[in-house]
């Protein structure tokens, strides 16, 4: 500020005049001499009180109206904080990006969390908006969404930021930028500007993109923070697996993780340290009610300290439907398929199944079945199968040789529209498997150089099905997985069976069985999503999520529904109840901030401490403030009560 | 501690006194004053009720004895022409409010000069006496011509409102013992005070002033704010003689006025029983006026 300002804001000292004024006027009364004071009735104590708050009243706005008419003078001089767009003549196109992810909760800033200052950040933007601009409002919550086309209703602007609320979504600040940049290039003002009201933590390290027209204006937004959240807990009849995760400034270290039924606490242990860990509570096997685990203490997002206890329900197994005498190892035992399963140690038991059922119902306690070359599927089995699928289980079809030859009606729908064929030893000999891509990572590389005895090859009709995560050399799918109902299907074209191939002794193999479980495991019902992801249900679901009731809509011919914060949500359809778990999403805990753009605080001429015009604001206060003296005056002149 | 109120007399627009009281006297009517007055003598001159402190040889035993009434006989004769003023000087005479003139001490002494002049152009002998004033007050003996009216003046000039008659209840009779003492039969009195404060034994030295053929003249001397009370707001009174300190505001302005009437009425109706009269004069009225009415309360209590 420059001394013509410090010297009118000066001005505002003189505020304290009238108060001495009152108190020189005050000392002056105490001394007044009167001949006949012994005359004199002493007042009540009532009327001098009422007289003095009568002076406190025309003191106070005395002492306003000095300290409005300091920043009368200084107004053209002094620089206001608000937000304010630096803007020329022309009309502006404006972008508010807004960040609606999980890690806006942090309340580093004091009471107020990150979203509600960037909320309020918006709306002083929008109070320097003036008629003929363009403002569109878009959310960098993942998936970004539009929240306002382009409109030069600034009003309703406003009301579009009224409805807005923060969630546990994870952050896609690139894709609401390149959605922003695709809203404003359309309009016809020449002065473009796109405006990030975000902490840019998404979980990336890369800088921001150097677009001239960004402005990140709330630098006090993006800040580092510790947090630590409940990723997931998952019921066993009798524990329940923690699984927690901080952020890289943060340490759970020092704080318990308790498992509570309403607010009564089960069982409780100490947090680990580090980045990840997981931790096992003990659980009464006969409790029924609904369960949380909570991480005591503070940290920057309280939200994510609770988690519902996921029941794991029913399917304990997974079923090996195969030929037990072909497949048992020379050494005698399980077949090979079999105690690799067992090897993986998981929670889950292995169950051989010499036949499939005839219903469904029957399949009940498998969450993952595994067919090892299986000569088709009668067409009990394939509607059995079917089900199973819309039920959301997950099948794992190995095809060998037997399964090539298929008996007559004996097919693998819904997983195989044709029966694969089988291709001998001579013409797989030099085409082993391709590795380095999927999702199995470096585990695909003890995959190369296999030496089967052949392989199976599917129609290609069948093969396009599959999302291909490991092909042969010369261009087959070796592994593949599709969705099919609620469930999904894997499948391998090889058999497990070690005369077949030495696909069983590489370490690739309990990798290719790991990812099954896995999956099995994560189709268990209630099912976890993504905070922001959007999911299926029935028409006539009606959801309830922590928050309320969920709305979902008609999309493509499905219904669809958006689950956007953290929690336990129970869809009912009809006579069934089906619980899902929206649980926080890993990334989303990593709050460094990205590297806003050289200069990215300040560009496209718009600045935090732009100059902005209030001198009519102070001035009508200053009116007011005589006008209510003015009133005041008359009504003590007037009203007898107070004369 | 309470600190005492001493101001040097407000004279406000009374000053020069000289000038003014010269000024006020040729506003009155000079010749108007007669010396010849009415009292014992050798001429029969008439009859006049009785008072307390007369002459009991003058009492007209006859008429007594006939009508069973206290008749004085009177007669023309040559009587003391002498004017004998009194000024109150104490400190409650130091007021002075928003709209009087000057402070009631200096309104008091400029009638008393004005007063003077009259006597003396008239060539009547003059005397000047104070009730408190303290260091400050210096009587002036009876006498006559220019040089009496300028001591007289001298001494006014100097007068300053000092004195507590709380705390000196002679304060009055002192100051009016040596008049009761020394002025005859016929002699004018005038008494310019406030009344305010006096202790109730001021009454008999008035009454004894009033006695024996004196004309006694009481101005009372107050200010108009203190006439009408003109305080809206808070505000704290001290009282002028004593540590009487009041707060207070306008919503007793009328209380104040029934209790200033009842305490002026109660000095009024002691005053005039002894055939003493009383003239308000307020410190924003008008000087001639007030010294006119005066002279001629004077005028009628001698008739």
């Amino acid at each position: 500020m420059s001394f013509l300002s410090w010297f009118a804001l000066g001005v505002a000292l003189l505020a304290v005049v009238p108060y001495l004024a009152h108190r020189l006027r005050r000392r002056k009364s105490d001394d007044k001499p009167f001949a006949f004071a012994r005359l004199v009735p002493a007042t009540e104590p009532q009327a001098r009180r009422r007289s003095e708050l009568t002076d406190k009243s025309l003191f106070g706005l005395r002492a306003l109206s000095v300290l409005l008419l300091a920043l009368l003078g200084a107004t053209p001089f002094v620089r206001c904080s608000r937000l304010s767009l630096d803007r020329g003549g022309a009309s502006v196109a404006l972008v508010l990006v807004v960040d609606d992810s999980m890690s806006m909760r942090a309340k580093d800033g004091g009471e107020s969390s990150r979203f509600t200052r960037a909320i309020a950040g918006a709306r002083q933007l929008l109070s320097s908006t003036r008629e003929g601009d363009a403002v569109a409002v878009v959310l960098a919550g993942s998936p970004p969404r539009v929240a306002l086309a382009a409109s030069t209703d600034i009003n309703a602007a406003r009301s579009t930021l009224d409805t807005l609320t923060p969630s546990d979504r994870a952050t896609d600040i690139d894709g609401a930028l390149a959605m922003a940049r695709s809203l404003v290039a359309s309009l016809p003002q020449a002065d473009k500007r796109i405006v990030l009201l975000s902490d840019l933590a998404d979980g990336t390290d890369t800088p921001l993109p150097d677009d001239p027209a960004l402005w990140v204006p709330m630098p006090e937004l993006p800040k580092e923070v510790g947090d630590c959240a409940v990723l997931s807990a998952d019921r066993s009849p009798k524990e329940v697996r923690v699984e927690i995760a901080c952020s890289p400034k943060a340490t759970a270290e020092g704080r318990d993780i308790e498992l509570r039924g309403g607010e009564r606490v089960l069982a409780k242990v100490k947090a680990p340290g580090g980045p990840h860990a997981s931790v096992v509570l003990p659980i009464d096997p006969r409790s029924t009610e609904d369960l949380d685990v909570v991480m005591t203490g503070v940290d920057a997002i309280a939200e994510d300290d609770r988690a519902a206890v996921v029941l794991e329900g029913s399917a304990t197994s997974i079923g090996v439907v195969g030929d037990t005498v072909e497949e048992v190892t020379a050494t005698g035992g399980a077949p090979v398929v079999e105690q690799a399963l067992a090897a993986l140690r998981t929670d889950l038991d292995v169950r051989p199944l010499a036949d499939l059922p005839d219903k469904v119902a029957d399949l009940r306690p498998y969450a993952g079945l595994v067919f090892d070359d299986p000569p088709g599927f009668t067409p009990e089995a394939r509607r059995v199968i079917e089900d199973y699928l819309a039920r959301g289980g997950v099948v794992l079809l190995a095809l060998g040789p037997r399964a090539s030859r298929a008996p007559l009606g004996a097919a693998f729908t819904p997983l195989l529209g044709t029966v694969p064929t089988w291709e001998t030893a001579a013409s797989v000999r030099d085409k082993s498997v391709k590795a380095g891509e999927g999702p199995l990572g470096d585990s695909a590389q003890s995959l190369v150089g296999l030496d089967p005895k052949g392989r199976a090859e599917l129609a290609d009709d069948d093969a396009r099905g599959f999302s291909r995560w490991l092909s042969w050399s010369d261009g087959p799918l070796f592994l593949g997985q599709r969705e099919l109902g609620k469930g999904e299907a894997m499948v391998i074209t090889l058999p497990f069976a070690l005369d077949q191939s030495d696909l069983p002794l590489r370490p690739g193999f309990l990798a290719i069985l790991d990812s099954f479980v896995a999956r099995a495991r994560a189709r268990l019902s209630p099912r976890r999503s993504d905070a922001g992801a959007s999911i299926t249900v029935a028409d006539a679901a009606v959801i309830k999520g922590p928050s309320g009731s969920i709305s979902h809509a008609r999309e493509a011919g499905v219904s669809r529904a958006v689950l956007p914060e953290i929690g336990r949500y129970v869809i009912n359809v009809q006579d069934r109840t089906e619980v899902r778990v929206v649980a926080p999403i890993p990334r989303e805990l990593y709050l460094r901030p990205r590297a806003a753009p050289q200069g990215g605080h300040a560009k496209v001429g718009a600045a935090p401490g732009a100059k902005l015009d209030i001198s009519w604001v102070i001035a009508l206060g200053l009116l007011l403030l005589f006008a209510a003296e003015i009133v005041m005056r008359v009504f003590v002149r007037t009203d007898p009560a107070t004369s | 501690m309470t600190k005492e109120i001493h101001r040097t007399l407000d004279w406000g627009q009374l000053a020069p006194l000289r000038l003014r009281a010269k000024m006020v006297a040729e506003g009155v009517y000079a010749g108007a004053h007669r010396s010849a007055r009415k009292g014992a003598g050798v001429e029969f001159g008439g009859h006049r009720e009785y008072t307390p402190g007369d002459d009991l040889r003058w009492l007209d035993r006859r008429s007594m004895m006939l009508h069973d009434r206290l008749l004085i006989r009177q007669f023309e004769t040559e009587t003391d022409r002498a004017l004998r003023v009194v000024v109150d000087a104490t400190a409650s005479m130091g007021y002075r409010g928003t709209r009087g003139k000057a402070a009631k001490l200096a309104w008091a002494a400029l009638i008393a000069a004005a007063l003077a002049k009259v006597a003396t152009s008239s060539g009547d002998p003059i005397g000047l006496t104070f009730i408190g004033g303290g260091k400050t007050a210096r009587p002036v003996p009876v006498g006559s011509g220019r040089e009496a009216f300028e001591r007289v003046a001298s001494s006014l000039e100097q007068i300053d409102a000092v004195g507590d008659p709380k705390l000196d209840p002679d304060l009055v009779e002192r100051a009016l013992g040596g008049i009761v003492r020394a002025a005859r039969r016929g002699s004018i009195v005038v008494v310019l005070s406030d009344l305010c404060d006096l202790p109730s034994r001021a009454l008999d030295a008035l009454a004894a002033v009033s006695s024996r053929g004196r004309v006694l003249v009481v101005g009372e001397v107050l200010d108009p704010d203190e006439l009408d009370f003109p305080f809206d707001e808070a505000v704290r009174l001290k009282a002028m003689e004593g540590e009487l300190v009041v707060e207070t505001d306008g919503q007793v302005r009328e209380r104040y006025l029934a209790a200033l009437a009842e305490h002026r009425d109660k000095w009024k109706r002691a005053i005039t029983s002894r055939g003493a009269e009383v003239v308000t004069l307020r410190t924003d009225g008008d000087l001639s006026h007030s010294v006119r009415e005066i002279i001629d309360r004077a005028s009628r209590v001698r008739a």
